[in-house]
């Protein structure tokens, strides 16, 4: 069930976990697609326990949860923060408001403005946010956002970065640095992300997030025919040229 | 009956509203087609698709349009009978701006004021003096659009035509000031897009008739269009129906409008097209009675800025 790379990162998120005494905001889990798994403290030397759904997840942390390949997790805290895990993910709750995003990725939906920490294994990000983002643990430990809809600003060593709905941005995190900030074709990040159609409900500020996409075509001035993929060895991001289709239509 | 008469009374009926309707929707549609998922084969990452755009900061925008049509009409002054029903040819050339004066985010539906001017060109030919028909209109129309996330559409919006006869001196023959409010939706089915939109509309009007505003009236239509595109042809059946109540003539119409439009893009910016139309009136009045089927092609040029 368990690739040897996804045992090899979740060996090391036991590894990780420290003592403390604060409590996470009361996450449960409203959706889980295949199996996922729970590690804690009190079982930090055992097997990780199978997630069942609607389980509420532990109250005492640190604790993690690792979403294998093919499986995808959705979770609601207390206070509504929407967080969906994508596959291939694994994500500890080291303290209240801090998330360590050790690999894959992750999709937050909040209603209100909400604060939290990102990290990853060198470095951390702080993020205030009232809309829908998604984030990934891109190579070398480097953290890429894309906000859809509402507003995001990231903070790192004092220095910030806000976003509008189909910013991209990577985060340098060891090197405390910030890319240039692109912006991405929503309504095409938007049918084709796992994140928002892999799971049975909406996201749910999708009202907001199909609003920001129609806004965004209609100030739409130029399509680049390309993609953007994963980053380089030189944490440069790499961009995938789209061949000219030789039946265009209208909108290209 | 005159050929004079005849065109006196298509006056009231002539609306731009399913040009407009396909041109709205086409733009304001385009967002949640389903074309975007040809690139699936890239989609390796949960996030999904990243292609890199530039936006402008407030969304202005400016679209020009230029159409020329050739057509045979076999009732050019939409008479109901006798002397006064016609066959002629007509060129139609219309020019056509539509400015979008930003578009803004509601959380959860947008917003977009838009300015409309456009020209007409009719010029009618095939018989002696039926080139007596031919007139220029002038029409513009601000506009306010609101979608919202679940397809919905509302708009309210001022519409003002103008008529002139280029064989007059360019005198004007029929003006109409139009508030409107228009509730509707649009759907994707395939890779097709179908819309639809009902209208509430009172037309305050001057023309040459015994009394001067004996056009006024309410009407309510019923607009239906569905664009399936294949390939570098697009395939677009319409249909309007609508109901006209007069208020300074004792009178009902309930008028129709049935067609397709075959557009072929050559490119973004230039097509060909073939169109047939049959449009029909009935009338509680059986004098203004009528039908007409027009049949013909043109080629449309189009800039967005």
């Amino acid at each position: 069930m368990f690739s040897l790379i996804a045992k090899g990162v979740f060996l090391l998120v036991i590894c990780q976990f420290q003592v403390n005494g604060s409590k996470q905001n009361g996450f449960h889990i409203s959706e889980l697609i295949g199996p996922s798994f729970l590690s804690t403290e009190t079982n930090a030397s055992k097997k990780p326990t199978l997630l069942k759904q609607t389980q509420n997840l532990p109250q005492s942390i640190p604790h993690g949860i690792l979403v294998p390949n093919n499986s995808y997790l959705e979770l609601f805290s207390a206070d509504d923060l929407q967080m969906r895990i994508g596959q291939a993910s694994v994500l500890e709750f080291p303290k209240a408001n801090e998330f360590n995003l050790i690999n894959g990725s992750l999709l937050l939906a909040s209603k209100k403005e909400t604060s939290m920490r990102i990290s990853t294994k060198t470095g951390s990000v702080d993020l205030t946010f009232d809309g829908t983002l998604m984030m990934e643990n891109a190579k070398k430990d480097n953290l890429k956002f894309i906000l859809l809809e509402g507003f995001v600003q990231l903070s790192m060593n004092e220095e910030n970065r806000t976003l509008q709905a189909g910013n991209l941005i990577i985060t340098h995190v060891q090197e405390n640095t910030f890319s240039k900030i692109l912006t991405v074709e929503l309504p095409l990040l938007i049918s084709s992300s796992k994140l928002i159609n892999n799971f049975s409900k909406s996201v749910q500020r999708e009202n907001k997030l199909i609003s920001a996409a129609k806004v965004q075509s209609l100030r739409l001035k130029k399509r680049y025919q390309a993609l953007i993929g994963d980053l380089n060895e030189q944490n440069e991001l790499r961009m995938w040229a789209l061949k000219k289709s030789t039946t265009p239509s209208k909108e290209e | 009956m005159s050929i004079l008469y005849g065109q006196s009374r298509q006056e009231d009926y002539r609306s731009s509203d399913l040009g407009n309707l396909k041109q709205r929707n086409n733009q304001s549609l385009q967002s949640t087609s389903s074309s975007s998922q040809k690139y699936n084969e890239f989609a390796n990452s949960d996030l999904g698709l990243q292609r890199p755009v530039d936006v402008k900061d407030t969304g202005f925008g400016y679209h020009l349009g230029f159409d020329t049509k050739l057509y045979y009409s076999n009732n050019a002054p939409s008479a109901s009978s006798g002397i006064g029903r016609e066959s002629a040819g007509i060129w139609e050339n219309s020019l056509s701006n539509h400015f979008l004066l930003g578009a803004f985010d509601l959380g959860g539906s947008v917003f977009s004021p838009i300015f409309s001017l456009g020209y007409s060109k009719f010029s009618h030919f095939g018989d002696n003096d039926i080139d007596i028909l031919d007139f220029d209109t002038l029409h513009f129309s601000p506009n306010m659009f609101f979608q919202f996330s679940n397809g919905w559409t509302f708009r309210a919006g001022l519409g003002v035509m103008l008529d002139f006869s280029t064989h007059d001196g360019m005198e004007k023959t029929y003006h109409q000031i139009s508030p409107t409010i228009a509730l509707g939706k649009g759907f994707s089915i395939g890779s097709g897009i179908s819309t639809w939109e009902w209208l509430l509309a009172y037309h305050i009007t001057d023309s040459d008739q015994i009394l001067d505003d004996f056009l006024d009236r309410f009407e309510t239509a019923f607009l239906w269009s569905f664009i399936i595109p294949v390939n570098r042809l697009e395939i677009a059946p319409y249909m309007r129906l609508a109901y006209a109540n007069y208020s300074n003539q004792s009178r009902d119409d309930l008028i129709g409008s049935l067609g397709v439009d075959l557009d072929y893009f050559f490119t973004e910016w230039f097509s060909i097209g073939l169109f047939s139309n049959l449009s029909f009136r009935g009338s509680s009045n059986d004098d203004f009675d009528f039908n007409r089927l027009d049949i013909g092609g043109g080629l449309a040029l189009d800039a967005k800025f």
